[in-house]
């Protein structure tokens, strides 16, 4: 069986210099996975480079066995959707409109929507629980609000890879819970593979079925038991006066 | 498609016959509708100049052209800039086709020797004129990337092909001078209807592009990384789109003059009665409204103060500048164009 998406012997970075080398990774259908790393570690350069958005130094990323930019452009949007951190600034479109757009990779020239068009956009708003807010404008929405009218755009794109950058900053507890609850059941229903990038260390340990943490340069792939019991997040976040209590996964001021 | 909306767009589309019909029939010589009609069809009687005919009617089709062209290139510069105080006459593009135009007006014995048609050279020199000022915006983007910073490089580009203007017209004859200085003005008057080809040709060429764009403009209103997810090559649409508003804005400026402000307001007028940002609408409401105003302003001038005809520039600032102001201050629901 191919891994959804793979990436084999990858080295990306700025300029010349090296963020991550010689990472090696595989991801499968109905798996939630959580990048993990400090700020600057790469984590949202590594997802960039996933989505064919940021060159790679050397290696190569697999989309369902094939090299990514062997993709056309329209057959990889039909199969790797990304929600980008932060909120775009969009002015007058409503959430249904919004989340419209994600069948683009699936639509005609001119993106007129079919009757199969229109029910992915209704089933992907009754996903997220957005379906009250469908005609409200996407820029009169809350953060958490907003966040799922991205994610839910991406589950109208209808691909089988979907990686988040940090879909779970600026949420508080609960949206940050509800969001990546939602995640998993998409990964485990849909059989699609969730790759979303996260400082939320204790929910992301207990929601997601892999770990992948960066850290100096390197990329290590395994289970949250294994990460947990490893001592490799330890390593990774223990700094000075600051304990590591591996079994809640989070990090305490060392008394 | 709701019935609010199919009744602006219904309206728009209206606007633009009646106007056109009000622009044949009012000026300074009265011509009633009926005669008007007579005229248009069979040319003067007395075999002389016919009002209409060889005045009126290539008047109002450069107005509708430019009014289109111009409205369309302002929405296409919103867009792909996400900037919603883009247009042609703010980040510079016009100001690049009048270096143009100067070169070509005020320069003209450097160039006799070529032998080219006057018109061809002056629609060469503004489209290359345009072009280049985009290409300078377009690089000034990608390196700064903050929407002030993008305007104030227009702005410094303005100044810079209006300095180097001045030069041209401190060297050139009087009468070119004279003639350059009309030109600046704006006027849908100077193109006869043997000239509104050279004009229809490049604007129509652009809107045909501009609409078989609409659903990666609908992309890119998400911003380029999202447009690139949906699979549109985001770098090529948007200098595609670029080179269209270039060449439209180009082509109108060569011909009637660096208009303002339509460009920059008709995009925001169109939102703000359809409130929608999406191009499947928008992009054809603009190119209805901005030839309903290209035409209006045109008319206003016509009309004139106390007998005198009025600069159309003067008419498109007076109206353009509270629209712009209402952008700035009260329209912020409508001002997020990206």
């Amino acid at each position: 069986m191919t891994s959804l998406l793979s990436i084999d012997r990858l080295t990306i970075g700025h300029r010349g210099h090296a963020l991550l080398s010689d990472a090696t990774c595989a991801l499968e259908a109905g798996q939630m996975a959580a990048l993990i790393g400090l700020n600057g570690s790469g984590k949202s350069t590594l997802l960039r480079a996933l989505a064919g958005l940021h060159p790679l130094m050397q290696g190569r990323v697999l989309l369902e066995g094939k090299d990514l930019g062997g993709h056309a452009r329209r057959d990889r949007a039909q199969r790797l959707s990304f929600v980008l951190s932060g909120r775009p600034r969009i002015g007058l479109m409503d959430v249904r409109a919004l989340v419209a757009m994600g069948r683009q990779p699936w639509t005609g020239a001119f993106g007129g929507l079919g009757a199969s068009d229109q029910r992915q956009v209704e089933e992907a708003l009754e996903r997220t629980g957005l379906k009250p807010l469908a005609d409200r404008q996407f820029d009169s929405l809350s953060d958490g609000e907003a966040q799922k009218a991205m994610i839910a755009l991406a589950i109208a794109q209808d691909t089988p890879v979907i990686l988040l950058d940090e879909p779970t900053a600026h949420l508080d507890v609960l949206n940050r819970v509800e969001v990546l609850r939602l995640l998993r059941g998409i990964a485990r229903d849909q059989q699609r593979c969730v790759l979303l990038s996260t400082h939320d260390l204790s929910t992301a340990l207990d929601l997601c079925d892999r770990v992948l943490l960066l850290h100096q340069g390197a990329l290590w792939c395994g289970s949250p038991h294994e990460a947990r019991s490893s001592g490799r997040l330890a390593a990774a976040f223990q700094q000075e006066g600051l304990l590591f209590d591996p079994v809640a996964g989070i990090l305490r001021p060392m008394e | 498609m709701r019935a609010r909306t199919t009744g602006i767009l219904l309206l728009l589309g209206l606007m633009v016959p009646a106007l056109l019909l009000l622009e044949l029939a009012w000026g300074s010589t009265a011509v009633p509708f009926p005669e008007a009609l007579a005229d248009l069809v069979h040319g003067s009687r007395g075999g002389g100049i016919s009002i209409v005919r060889d005045l009126r009617l290539p008047q109002a089709l450069t107005a509708i052209i430019a009014g289109a062209g111009l409205a369309a290139g302002g929405l296409l510069m919103q867009t792909v800039f996400r900037n919603p105080l883009a247009g042609p006459s703010i980040l510079g593009v016009s100001s690049g086709a009048g270096l143009g135009v100067a070169l070509v007006m005020l320069a003209f014995p450097l160039w006799s020797p070529l032998r080219l048609p006057a018109d061809l050279a002056l629609l060469a020199a503004a489209l290359a004129g345009a072009l280049g000022t985009l290409m300078v915006v377009m690089a000034a983007d990608r390196r700064v990337g903050h929407p002030a910073t993008l305007l104030i490089v227009g702005l410094l580009l303005g100044y810079l092909c209006s300095a180097l203007v001045s030069v041209l017209e401190a060297a050139g004859t009087a009468t070119a001078v004279h003639g350059f200085v009309l030109w600046g003005m704006g006027s849908f008057a100077g193109v006869g209807m043997d000239r509104v080809p050279w004009l229809a040709v490049p604007v129509v060429v652009g809107l045909v592009l501009a609409l078989a764009a609409i659903k990666p403009l609908n992309a890119l209103l998400l911003g380029e990384a999202y447009a690139h997810t949906m699979g549109v090559d985001a770098v090529l649409v948007r200098r595609a789109l670029l080179w269209c508003t270039g060449v439209m804005a180009g082509a109108i400026t060569a011909f009637c003059g660096p208009i303002a402000f339509i460009g920059l307001v008709t995009p925001h007028l169109a939102r703000a009665l359809l409130r929608t940002s999406h191009h499947g609408l928008l992009l054809p409401a603009t190119i209805l409204l901005g030839a309903s105003l290209a035409m209006a302003c045109d008319l206003i001038a016509r009309i004139g103060i106390a007998g005198t005809v009025l600069p159309l520039n003067a008419v498109t600032s007076l109206l353009g500048v509270p629209v712009v102001a209402w952008v700035l201050f009260a329209g912020k629901r409508w001002s997020s164009a990206a």
